[in-house]
């Protein structure tokens, strides 16, 4: 039977493997059709700054779209875009519709992010005179991504799994998501499922703004989750903060025994800004839950005080550390869980998790990154009391967390995967472990690759221009808000009210001026009035505001900015009064620059330089990310994997707990936006009586099919 | 292939056999979306150039989005107006997008003065060539 089900799913595999290979070179024979080195069959021409392409009549030879995410929205327009500008005669009206046809399939009107960069350009290339020939090319340069993206290793594996998300890039797609899931595991057996999304808002629940419902089944296994959960980005310390409400049913085997559990829980988790040199980040949660285990394991087995069913209670508290650095993403988290059965309120176990997740890549040849991932867990548990069993550690080649949601994942079991899910439980002690070791390793090297971005195109100085554009003015953005917050700001401020009543006494003066001085000096006059509406507007708009938007109208009347206070001095005094002399205006005037001075003074004071650092900080994480997205991640890969997996249960006696070792290897396939799936073989080279000789592991994720 | 001599030096020349000649833009356009911290204001910052021939056109597009509450959509755009920007700023407007990215002061300014001047002048309590100016003034 499972020589049966092995090859089934080395067929599913080989399958699958046609089938990607044949996406991928769908996606690169559209990449390679509009790569503007291969464009129309004549020679290569320059084009000649100047010329009136329309007027002198050149036809159209070729037209190209270069975009880093073409992907996501070629195929729609790929027929109107071809049929628009092909063999056609040039018109600037053409050019501008063809952009726009682009816009349209590229772009929402109202993005909900906030460091949007939008680079388009329209070149022509290959210009013959004599033919009246030209290509045209369009190229987008295009990034949305969120402030937020999340620890250090969870983003990663999402900018690997979903560029898209992480360059912001999925604001077009339906607001419904269907995910299919699916794996191989010789105690669930085949299973599948999907992951359905809901978001981003909620239009009747406020507080949160995604629903998510996952569920996975076998003959012999079904697990189900639901949850609501909401984020929101901060601006003190705090950077991000996320809750959830999550509900969790699942039904498994684990050797003699099937665990059980059903809970609702509520969970809200903290993430700092960027802190020591912008290369860490701490993240903090709680979580409350409710439910009940349950187990059907002989009393004999069962260690002592064990139950085997209760309902519980338990209160979790969790922290950690995440790093990134170029080629280096680090996350160390510990969780503590206290655990009670029944309405009592004692304390009846304590769960320790401490989780270690390291992944680093060296770039061996273009896109061709040796990958090394790393994972290093620890638990124990303490019993007071009593303990259900399900709350025991099983280990095996499944993996779960110490919390529900994707943002933050702490293993909380052995996990080997030499071993079949849960099946590594046997203790000195009887079923279930009350303590664990164990570390995982991965490497991988793409044999075969594509890069996210084209090789011509990464090292596009445009591209590296506008992912540093992107950079450069959402970090403008944050130092304003930092040099907002400086106290000297306030004392700016508070100058404001006088200010307002200098300039009304300017314009007072310069009114009976004019007065005395009839159809004289009308433009200047003019000019100096508008200059004093001007800075008036500013001072008036810098008082009402709430905001960082106050430190931009006080920016205004300086020289940091406009210096509408200084063209108030040129247009009143040195247009106006310069012919007039007159000694009201003269003097209102000077108390107006006075003001001015007083207000540069305090501004000046602001510590711009500290203001600038933070901001810089805030944007480190995202830079390191984008860079890595765009220069180094491909977005089709097939790579051979090298595993090495070892871990400990105790308390061990005998043969039962004790240490394993699991050497493997296999092969992953990434299809980025279309399907990632691994498969392969683990040994269990130190097995002991009742366990088998190794493991099959087998996981898919197929693309999001409202995507 | 037609001969090219007589261009304008540095990208009408045809290159040497075996280099690509560099492509010639003809349109660009380059828009930042600034957000206040506070989640309140947002401002769309776009300079597009037109190349017709010979003749060069800057246009400012600033669309500018407000909201009550961070948990409220922004919706519609509040202002959504084009400023065609003098000649004495082409190269201001080059310069922002050579210069990787919007300065401080310029981020300021678009989502403070800017934003104001485009407000009051769709209010009508600002002449619109006063606005044009103040909004042009975020490319100083």
């Amino acid at each position: 039977m499972r020589q049966i089900a092995g090859l089934r799913l080395w067929a599913v595999f080989a399958l699958l493997v046609t089938t990607a290979i044949a996406l991928s070179g769908e996606e690169n024979s559209a990449s390679n059709a509009l790569s503007n080195r291969a464009l129309s069959q004549r020679g290569i021409n320059a084009c000649i700054e100047g010329t009136d392409f329309e007027k002198e009549k050149y036809r159209i030879i070729h037209a190209a779209v270069e975009d880093p995410f073409k992907f996501l929205y070629w195929k729609s327009i790929k027929a109107r875009f071809t049929a628009m500008l092909d063999n056609q005669l040039f018109t600037y009206q053409l050019r501008a519709d063809a952009l726009s046809l682009i816009e349209n399939a590229r772009f929402t009107p109202d993005s909900n992010r906030n460091l949007v960069v939008r680079y388009e350009r329209v070149d022509v290339r290959n210009c013959d005179p004599n033919a009246k020939a030209l290509d045209l090319i369009f190229r987008i340069y295009s990034t949305d991504p969120p402030k937020f993206l999340g620890g250090a290793t969870e983003s990663q594996h999402t900018a690997e799994t979903s560029p898209q998300t992480t360059a912001g890039l999925t604001q077009a797609e339906s607001p419904f998501h269907f995910t299919p899931t699916g794996g191989y595991d010789r105690s669930d057996g085949m299973f599948g499922g999907g992951r359905i999304e809901v978001g981003p808002q909620l239009g009747k629940f406020p507080l949160f703004d995604t629903f998510t419902a996952e569920g996975q089944g076998s003959y012999s296994m079904r697990s189900l989750s639901a949850a609501l959960s909401g984020s929101a980005n901060l601006l003190g310390w705090l950077k991000h903060a996320d809750w959830r409400v999550d509900y969790l049913n699942y039904s498994a085997p684990a050797g003699a025994t099937r665990l059980k559990e059903g809970s609702l829980s509520g969970q809200i988790e903290g993430e700092t800004r960027p802190f020591w040199k912008s290369t860490l980040l701490a993240r903090f949660g709680g979580l409350l839950q409710g439910g009940n285990m349950q187990s059907n394991l002989p009393a004999g087995l069962l260690p002592p005080q064990t139950t085997p069913n209760a309902g519980y209670g338990s209160l979790k508290g969790y922290f950690g550390l995440s790093s990134r650095t170029t080629h280096n993403v680090f996350s160390v988290s510990y969780g503590l869980e206290l655990g009670s059965i029944g309405p009592s309120a004692q304390v009846d176990w304590l769960k320790h998790i401490g989780d270690v997740v390291d992944e680093f890549w060296i770039p061996i040849g273009d896109h061709k990154p040796l990958e090394v991932e790393s994972r290093f867990t620890s638990g124990g548990i303490q019993v007071p009391h009593s303990i259900p069993l399900p709350a025991r550690f099983f280990g095996g080649n499944g993996e779960q967390y110490f919390v529900p949601g994707d943002s933050w994942q702490i293993s909380d079991v052995p996990v080997i995967r030499a071993i079949p899910a849960n099946r590594f439980y046997l203790t000195g002690e009887g079923a279930g472990a009350d303590r664990f070791t164990s570390v995982n390793l991965t490497f991988s090297y793409p044999v075969k690759s594509r890069p996210i971005v084209p090789k011509d195109l990464s090292t596009d100085p445009e591209l590296d221009k506008v992912l540093h554009t992107q950079i450069v003015t959402a970090a403008s953005v944050e130092q304003n808000y930092y040099s907002w917050k400086d106290p000297h700001v306030a004392v700016a401020l508070n100058e404001l009210p006088n200010l307002r009543q200098l300039l009304d006494a300017l314009q007072s003066a310069v009114n009976v001026a004019q007065a005395a001085h009839p159809g004289q000096l009308q433009d200047e006059f003019a000019d100096c009035t508008t200059n004093i509406g001007t800075a008036a507007f500013d001072a008036t708009n810098a008082l009402a505001a709430k905001s960082s938007a106050q430190y931009g109208d006080l920016s205004a009347l300086l020289p940091v900015d406009s210096d509408d206070l200084k063209s108030v001095q040129d247009a009143c005094v040195e247009e106006v009064n310069r012919q007039w002399n007159d000694p009201g205006i003269k003097a209102a005037a000077a108390a107006v620059d006075a003001a001015r001075t007083a207000l540069w003074n305090d501004f000046s004071a602001i510590d711009q330089k500290l203001a600038a650092q933070k901001a810089a900080g805030d944007m480190a994480f995202v830079d390191r990310t984008l860079n890595t997205l765009f220069k180094e991640l491909n977005i089709f890969s097939i790579s051979p994997v090298a595993v090495f997996d070892t871990a400990w249960v105790g308390p061990a006696k005998g043969a039962l707990g004790g240490n394993r070792i699991g050497p493997g290897g296999g092969i992953r396939l990434e299809l980025a936006s279309y399907v990632n799936f691994t498969v392969g073989y683990a040994w269990n080279v130190s097995r002991q009586p009742g366990e088998g000789k190794g493991a099959l592991f087998f996981s898919i994720g197929v693309r999001d099919l409202f995507h | 292939m037609g001969s090219t001599s007589g261009s304008n030096p540095g990208s009408g020349a045809n290159p040497p056999a075996g280099s690509t000649p560099p492509a010639l833009p003809i349109a660009l356009k380059v828009s930042f979306t600034l957000e206040t911290p506070d989640g309140l204001r947002k401002v769309s910052f776009g300079l597009e150039k037109d190349t017709d021939g010979a003749k060069v056109d800057w246009t400012i597009t600033f669309v500018l989005y407000e909201r009550t509450s961070k948990t409220a959509s922004f919706g519609d755009p509040v202002v959504s107006l084009n400023v065609f920007v003098a000649a004495a700023l082409h190269a201001k407007a080059q310069a922002a997008v050579d210069n990787k990215g919007l300065t401080p002061a310029q981020t300021a300014h678009a989502t403070g003065p800017a934003a104001d001047a485009a407000k009051a002048a769709q209010a009508g309590t600002m002449p619109a060539p006063v606005a044009n100016n103040i909004i042009q003034n975020t490319l100083k």
